[in-house]
């Protein structure tokens, strides 16, 4: 097994390794820019090696002094963690090339998923649904118009390099092509340096629904259910859950297995997530994958009951699952909240500062995941998420009950958090009927403002 | 009235217990103020000595610092490195030049030739004195003044830590 990792990030994820590392007897070297010096990984991490100033260009995705830390520190293996270098398939070979284990998948698997384009024609070939929408790169806005045809408005003008929602532009019909064509292209030419287009039809309000995926480098590939991710603000997740409330038995088992089959055409293995947009009718298709731990892998593993980053680890180190896919059992039901420091006032703009006071909520079937203390800085040079509470019951409703106490207990001082929202939210029709798609909070996060804002005005006495 | 030492070091820890951020107070002949400090990066050049790198940092206080020396402390602890930088204190008229960048410390340019400066050497501002290379791309290092050198403070062929003290210069015209 690794005697040393270099972990090469920060906050809750630094510190979900540094504690795996321990468990494991594996001794963790934190590499930290200059501004998380105080932060609590640095703290716990068995040694800390600053690689450079608080902007992350210049620390967290300094690829060379990453792996002159590694090498130099003598560590055998590099986490990337989430975001970052996670799914940069040149910072995966540099590793490969200096000889120090890059745990995630190859950069060749890195680089096939990543082109989505690629990804998309590989799924075709294997027969996993996906969107409606051309065969392989297009040409002109020309042929774009003519696909358009043929599957209906409205479509997707999606850059096959883009990613994080980049470079897409949607086209309501056929005048609006040829100004999503170019203006799409020429942000991803200038964001990833490929303005290669392709096209897919445009799914109204969809479910986000994604499959974890974990396989060791002996070809043997579980998947471990589904996730609900639809609860989303453009484009960035607020809460997850598992399993995906009120699909039918045949829906589940059917997403499960394309996605089971979208990781082996690819010849997948170490941690994954096949993400799939399920339409109005209960229909799913294969968009993307995710080569990466993600932010919400804690949710699987209260379902499961199975140790994601720990498995990680081992299959990085040659070794095989510890489980079969008939050992792997999904039990009751799981929530996760992302706390974030921002401002759901002002438009959730981020809150960076001081943490005068935090106290997290524990009890039974409830988890905290976060790099907080009181007095701790919250920097503004990196994303504000500052804690997860995810919590597991044996039922939807009893889980829903567990989070609305444990968002209760929850208390952040010193900055403004989205907590009050989250726990809002935990009552919202649509949250509790479990009937919610991605267009929920573009829809009814205002009516949820208002509520709390309603909530704190003062009675008039005689009330 | 006039403040006694007493009166002020009673002010002082009524205010530390408070939940007031400011405090003010003035007569004729003198004022005093009081303002609680935000937690401090401090620069990476601590001149602390540090504990144990891999201790916790102590009890995490509920306030924050009146003066921000409480995070100067924990700093501290944290920016012990594992490195073999030397950690001698600034004297005055010293500037200390810190990595630039963080990498494989090199005093001279190529392994069998003689080292940019030795100690004792005269430099002038911007002149090459040494290299930090990580995976093979090599920087150049310049003296921030010009002076003398008085310590090498990185040994070569060691990993600087971004900031950490590669060499002190006594400042001269």
């Amino acid at each position: 097994m690794f005697k040393k990792i270099l972990i090469a990030n920060r906050g809750e994820i630094a510190m979900r390794i540094i504690r795996c590392c321990r468990e494991m007897g594996i001794r963790s070297v934190l590499a930290c820019s200059q501004e998380d010096l105080n932060a609590m990984p640095a703290q716990f991490a068995n040694e800390i090696v600053c690689i450079g100033p608080a902007p992350a260009g210049q620390s967290y995705l300094n690829q060379n002094a990453l792996v002159q830390a590694a090498r130099s520190y003598g560590c055998e293996a590099i986490h990337p963690g989430y975001g970052f270098l996670s799914e940069n398939a040149e910072f995966a070979r540099l590793c490969e090339e200096a000889g120090v284990k890059f745990i995630g998948p190859s950069s060749r698997l890195i680089s096939l998923m990543g082109d989505k384009q690629s990804a998309r024609a590989l799924m075709q070939k294997k027969g996993v649904p996906v969107v409606p929408g051309s065969d392989g790169i297009l040409e002109s806005a020309a042929q774009a118009r003519k696909i358009a045809r043929k599957i209906g408005y409205p479509v997707l003008l999606k850059a096959s390099a883009g990613g994080g929602g980049r470079g897409m532009r949607i086209a309501r019909n056929e005048a609006e092509v040829e100004k999503a064509f170019s203006e799409a292209s020429a942000e991803a030419k200038a964001a990833f340096g490929d303005g290669s287009m392709y096209l897919e039809k445009l799914i109204h309000d969809p479910r986000h629904i994604e499959v974890q995926i974990i396989g060791d480098e002996y070809g043997h590939i579980v998947q471990l259910g589904e996730r609900d991710c639809s609860m989303q603000r453009r484009n960035q997740k607020l809460l997850e859950e598992a399993p995906a409330p009120g699909l039918t038995r045949s829906q589940r088992g059917a997403i499960q297995a394309a996605a089971l089959k979208a990781a082996k055409a690819a010849g997948y293995y170490s941690a994954g997530t096949v993400e799939f947009v399920m339409d109005q009718n209960g229909k799913f298709y294969f968009i993307e994958m995710n080569t990466r731990m993600q932010v919400e892998h804690c949710v699987t593993e209260m379902t499961t009951g199975i140790d994601l980053m720990q498995e990680q680890i081992q299959v990085a180190d040659g070794r095989a699952l510890s489980f079969k896919q008939s050992d792997v059992k999904v039990n009751g039901h799981a929530i996760e909240c992302r706390i974030n420091a921002e401002d759901p006032e002002r438009a959730f703009a981020p809150c960076p500062g001081n943490v005068d006071f935090i106290h997290m909520p524990g009890g039974m079937g409830v988890r905290c995941e976060s790099a907080m203390y009181s007095g701790a800085f919250v920097s503004p040079y990196y994303d504000s998420l500052i804690a997860k509470v995810i919590v597991h019951a044996p039922t939807r409703l009893r889980a829903l009950r567990k989070m609305r106490a444990a968002l209760e207990e929850t208390t952040v001082d010193g900055i403004k958090t989205n907590l009050n929202f989250l726990y809002l939210m935990m009552f919202s029709p649509g949250f509790v009927t479990g009937r919610y798609d991605t267009s929920y909070l573009a829809k009814y996060s205002e009516a949820v403002l208002k509520w709390d804002r309603d909530s704190r005005k003062k009675v008039k006495r005689g009330d | 009235m006039d403040l006694t030492k007493q009166d002020i070091l009673d002010l002082m820890e009524s205010f530390d217990k408070s939940s007031m951020s400011k405090f003010h107070y003035s007569n004729e002949k003198e004022s005093l103020d009081f303002e609680r400090g935000t937690v401090q990066l401090p620069p990476l050049f601590a001149d602390q000595t540090g504990s144990d790198p891999g201790a916790p940092a102590a009890g995490a206080s509920a306030s924050a610092p009146v003066n921000g020396k409480v995070a100067s402390e924990k700093a501290a602890q944290g920016t012990e490195a594992e490195n073999d930088a030397g950690r001698e204190p600034e004297a005055a008229g010293q500037v200390q030049l810190k990595a630039p960048l963080a990498g494989v410390f090199y005093r001279s340019s190529k392994p069998d030739e003689p080292p940019y400066v030795k100690e004792g050497q005269k430099v002038k501002k911007g002149d090459t004195v040494g290299l930090i290379e990580a995976m093979k791309m090599m920087n150049e290092i310049s003296a921030p003044c010009s002076g003398t050198v008085t310590k090498v403070c990185a040994g070569n062929g060691s990993f600087v830590q971004y900031g950490a003290p590669v060499m002190n210069i006594k400042e001269e015209a």
